[in-house]
């Protein structure tokens, strides 16, 4: 395609796409009851674009014009009309800032800390093996990012998925999928339903040994089958909001050619669909990729020839390598951020907002943390502005130039800001207020109204995770703050792997004391499932709190939005009151990302899932 | 001398056997198995028919000594068998990562050979001097200081003084040499300095003792040049010890090249081990043990020989 071209094809689908991305990001597919409100975004603006993908015959889910309707709508045909979605709102070549300035070509030189733990996609549920797994595989849905989504969005647009019906008890999801999905070569065919199922029976461990780490986040899934050649159906035990979002999140599932482990090992072969071909791996070393140029939200993108994915396990190479020039984006420490900002003449730092949530747990197996008045007295001793100071260097960050705002997650982190309730806001809750405000005098009465002080431990993962030096720094200072109050407190540091895991491990509340973790979770509802929802759990399990575990439930039978987002912000009360985890302001502050000056589109295209090299690489461009 | 040999090598296979058995042991006796690894922060919430299957599919539901029978029994085969997280045969695996680590380990000691023996042999002949004492600091420094301090300084000052960075990936040196060397030539500095240290003690310590022998003292009398005196009848001599000092170097080379195949990205041995230990993947902590302990039984035995070929009033029986 020759360069006037692709400007015009590009302009065109900018034109397009930015009207649907608009109405599309009005409406998340998130949810169950925001199909209609996609099916508002239906596909007669496809035909004026350049980029347009080829749509499945008869599978026309939605209806142009159509407005967009409540929960509750009446279940759908294939055919259209309400309680549809169409996924290709916003798929086609180029985003909506992919201008006519983009230049094709280069290799973008990327890296990982570590390998991935296979080449098979469902062997981990890391977020490193989501990652890696994403340059090549697809899903029904993923993230959607642009300049117009914002941070932290759970939207999602169509992957593989052209549109999807959702039924009336929003326990049936009815997916079309697209027709022109290739499988790399050698298979050379397009994707088909039953690939879909496949792919399902093995995820699921109905058709193999075990099921998959990840299957876990959508055990609530019962069924998945084939309706027709272009139509797959997934039942689901109960309503859950945020259904799509599981689908496109890269921690749970992806889709495999049918013949895997018969006609090719997954574990040494990669066969996808994604946007990138892996050409060449070398374990420990480095990861060579090449675009896939029948990608089906292509042919122009993705906009680079190819991805080097450089192995780097240590930080300090990490950061001589993008200072050097050899690495096009690093994750900077915050202490780091002015020397980069020196050293590099038109650094671009991208904000990657606050996620995910940790919480401080009590020791299931000691009575005196019943007492609410204790758990309170925790968390108001503890000052969450200065522990974000201290562990992540915000003083510095701001003497370097960047406005730093002090945020403290809620039972909800900051990242899902619909769903996020600001502890400091004005108008929060009294009862978080009190709960989260730094008040050692008061907490230091509360804990004699409970019987006085005493000693206890602290335990905390430190050694072998990937929690980082601000994991450390924190967990000393709770103890110092936890003194203030009465409360003697050993910090007990322990092995990631050897002591913390498994379902005998400390985290499976196996402790005295006190002891907290970050956890990472698609979506809000996601939490209260793990902490309130969780009878089998040996911690979590002990929240024999008939009101509470109403109300949780009643949240995830909630279909409509609006509806949905009071809730979870209103149980946040309850969930202050009651305290029976703390939230912890690990993981509160942004993330700083530097992209190199000649890296473009980076600031508008991010997600904060693992599906970036689908999501946002894809979008990206050099201009050297 | 064959019967010697022949007995050193009839004992291989019982120490490699035993080494791994007792390796293969202790890593499952660690908390933790790659079900967790693989569950990360979900090993807690999972259910226990997930785990139960999971466990099931990478054998953990056999005892450690069945898994090690069996491991065994595919051994003798040749097969050392798949790693059980990435899939791929180990075998495989070993071959492209034994000779990067062989070579980096190679060239540290060709760095500590260069570097240490001349520094040992002037140390020694100016016994107490200016030169001794500021050698012989220098050997405590380098044996105090650790690889991965070192490394990490290489790395961060090595940019901001000289703009200098490791390659970003390695290259093999049939495909690459100057990539290669490029990749390798500061982390074999540093692996070679701090294996240096000994070797220049050990250097300096049998040619004080050598050049005080009667022998030594006739060839002065003799008129004989301080060059021909000292490199012709001392050095010989006192170097038959510092090769069993070399060769003793070789274990700590090799576990040198865990923390700097990980800095500076070199997919070797070591990088490939301390992974396998932290995801608990037996099959690859056992048999990069057994071929770690076979180079070194192997090295061990070498040096034996060698010892009797350079001086020959040393006969085995």
């Amino acid at each position: 395609m020759s360069e006037d071209s692709l400007v015009a094809s590009t302009l065109a689908a900018m034109l397009s796409r930015r009207s649907l991305l608009r109405r599309a990001a009005l409406g998340s597919a998130t949810l169950a009851m925001s199909a209609g409100l996609l099916a508002a975004c239906g596909g007669d603006d496809d035909d004026d674009d350049a980029t347009a993908q080829p749509t499945s015959a008869g599978s026309a889910p939605t209806a142009a014009g159509s407005e967009p309707t409540a929960a509750g709508s009446e279940p759908t045909t294939a055919s259209g009309g309400t309680g549809t979605g169409d996924a290709t709102a916003t798929t086609g070549g180029g985003g909506s800032t992919d201008t006519g300035a983009v230049e094709t070509g280069g290799v973008f030189s990327s890296y990982e800390a570590a390998n991935p733990p296979s080449l098979d996609p469902y062997v981990s549920g890391s977020q490193g093996a989501s990652f890696w797994a994403s340059y090549s595989f697809s899903r029904l849905f993923m993230s959607l990012a642009g300049p117009d989504v914002p941070k932290g969005s759970l939207e999602v647009e169509g992957d593989v998925a052209e549109g999807f019906e959702v039924s009336e008890d929003a326990t049936l999801y009815t997916i079309t999928i697209r027709d022109d999905v290739m499988w790399h070569p050698p298979l050379d065919r397009a994707m088909t339903v039953d690939d879909i199922t496949f792919s399902w029976g093995r995820f699921s461990g109905e058709t193999s040994e075990a099921p998959s780490p990840r299957h876990e986040d959508i055990e609530f899934v019962t069924a998945v089958e084939k309706v027709d050649e272009s139509t797959v159906s997934f039942t689901l035990e109960a309503p859950y909001p945020f259904f799509l979002a599981r689908l496109a999140d890269p921690k749970v599932f992806f889709i495999l050619p049918e013949g895997t482990d018969t006609d090719y090992n997954p574990a040494e072969e990669i066969r996808g669909s994604g946007p990138w071909i892996l050409s060449e791996y070398s374990p420990d070393s480095k990861a060579d990729y090449v675009r896939n140029p029948k990608w089906h939200k292509g042919p122009e993108r993705p906009y680079f020839d190819g991805v080097t994915v450089n192995i780097v396990p240590e930080y300090a190479t990490q950061l001589s390598q993008f200072l050097g020039g050899n690495l096009d984006w690093v994750v900077v420490q915050g202490g780091d951020l002015s020397r980069v900002l020196k050293d590099v003449e038109g650094v671009q730092i991208y904000e990657r907002p606050p996620y995910p949530l940790s919480v401080l747990n009590f020791s299931p197996a000691e009575s005196r943390w019943e007492d609410v008045r204790l758990r309170q007295a925790v968390s108001m001793a503890l000052d969450r502005d200065a522990m974000l100071d201290a562990a992540y260097g915000l003083p510095e960050i701001e003497e370097a130039g960047f406005p730093v705002e002090r945020q403290w997650h809620s039972f909800v982190p900051v990242a899902f800001s619909e769903y996020w309730v600001d502890p400091k806001a004005d108008d929060a809750p009294a009862e978080m207020k009190k709960l989260f405000t730094y008040d050692p005098d008061a907490a230091a009465a509360l804990v004699e109204e409970a019987g006085g002080g005493f000693s206890t431990e602290l335990h905390y993962a430190a050694a072998n995770s990937r929690y980082g030096e601000a994991y450390r720094i924190m967990s000393e200072l709770i103890v110092q703050y936890l003194g203030q109050i009465g409360i003697q407190a050993t910090a007990l540091e322990e092995d990631y792997n050897t002591t913390f895991l498994g379902t005998n491990g400390t985290s499976s509340g196996n402790f005295n004391g006190l002891m907290w973790i970050p956890q990472t979770r698609t979506d809000p509802t996601g939490y209260f499932l793990t902490q309130y929802l969780n009878p089998n759990h040996g911690m979590y399990g002990r929240f024999k709190d008939p009101e509470l575990a109403e109300r949780m439930e009643a949240i995830l039978a909630i279909t409509d939005r609006d509806a949905l987002r009071t809730a979870i912000r209103e149980v946040q009360t309850l969930l202050s009151t009651k305290a029976y985890v703390l939230p912890m302001p690990y993981g509160s502050a942004p993330t700083y990302v530097a992209y190199q000056p000649w890296v473009k589109n980076a600031m508008e295209y991010q997600t904060f899932a693992q599906g970036g090299p689908t999501e946002t690489l894809t979008h990206w461009w050099y201009d050297r | 001398m064959t019967t010697y040999l022949l007995k050193r090598m009839a004992l291989v296979i019982p120490t490699l056997l035993g080494i791994t058995l007792i390796v293969s042991l202790s890593v499952r006796f660690l908390p933790g198995n790659i079900v967790d690894q693989l569950l990360g922060d979900e090993a807690s919430f999972v259910n226990p028919e997930t785990r139960a299957a999971m466990e099931a599919r990478f054998s953990l539901d056999q005892s450690p000594i069945e898994q090690y029978v069996t491991w065994t029994g595919d051994l003798v085969q040749g097969d050392l068998g798949r790693s059980l997280i990435s899939g791929r045969a180990i075998t495989e695996d070993l071959k492209a990562r034994l000779p990067v680590t062989m070579q980096l380990g190679l060239m540290g000691l060709l760095v500590a050979v260069i570097i240490a023996i001349p520094v040992g042999v002037i140390s020694a002949i100016r016994q107490d001097g200016p030169i001794d004492y500021i050698t012989r600091s220098f050997a405590v420094v380098l044996l105090a200081t650790p690889n991965f301090w070192i490394a990490l300084l290489a790395i961060t000052y090595g940019f901001i003084l000289f703009d200098w960075t490791p390659p970003l990936s390695y290259s093999k040196p049939w495909d690459d040499l100057g990539g290669n060397m490029r990749s390798l030539w500061v982390p074999a500095i540093i692996l070679g300095t701090h294996a240096t240290g000994s070797i220049m003690r050990v250097m300096r310590a049998t040619m004080l003792e050598t050049l005080r022998q009667d022998y030594i003292r006739t060839a002065w009398s003799k008129g004989l040049r301080e060059r021909s005196v000292v490199m012709r009848h001392a050095f010989r001599n006192a170097f038959i010890p510092v090769i069993t000092v070399i060769g003793l170097q070789i274990p700590s080379l090799v576990g040198g090249t865990v923390i700097l195949e990980r800095i500076f990205s070199i997919p070797g041995m070591g990088n490939y081990l301390l992974n396998s230990i932290q995801q608990r993947d037996y099959p690859v902590v056992q048999a990069v043990v057994l071929v770690t302990a076979f180079v070194v039984v192997v090295t061990n035995l070498i040096v034996d020989v060698t010892y009797a070929i350079i001086d020959p009033r040393i006969r085995y029986s």
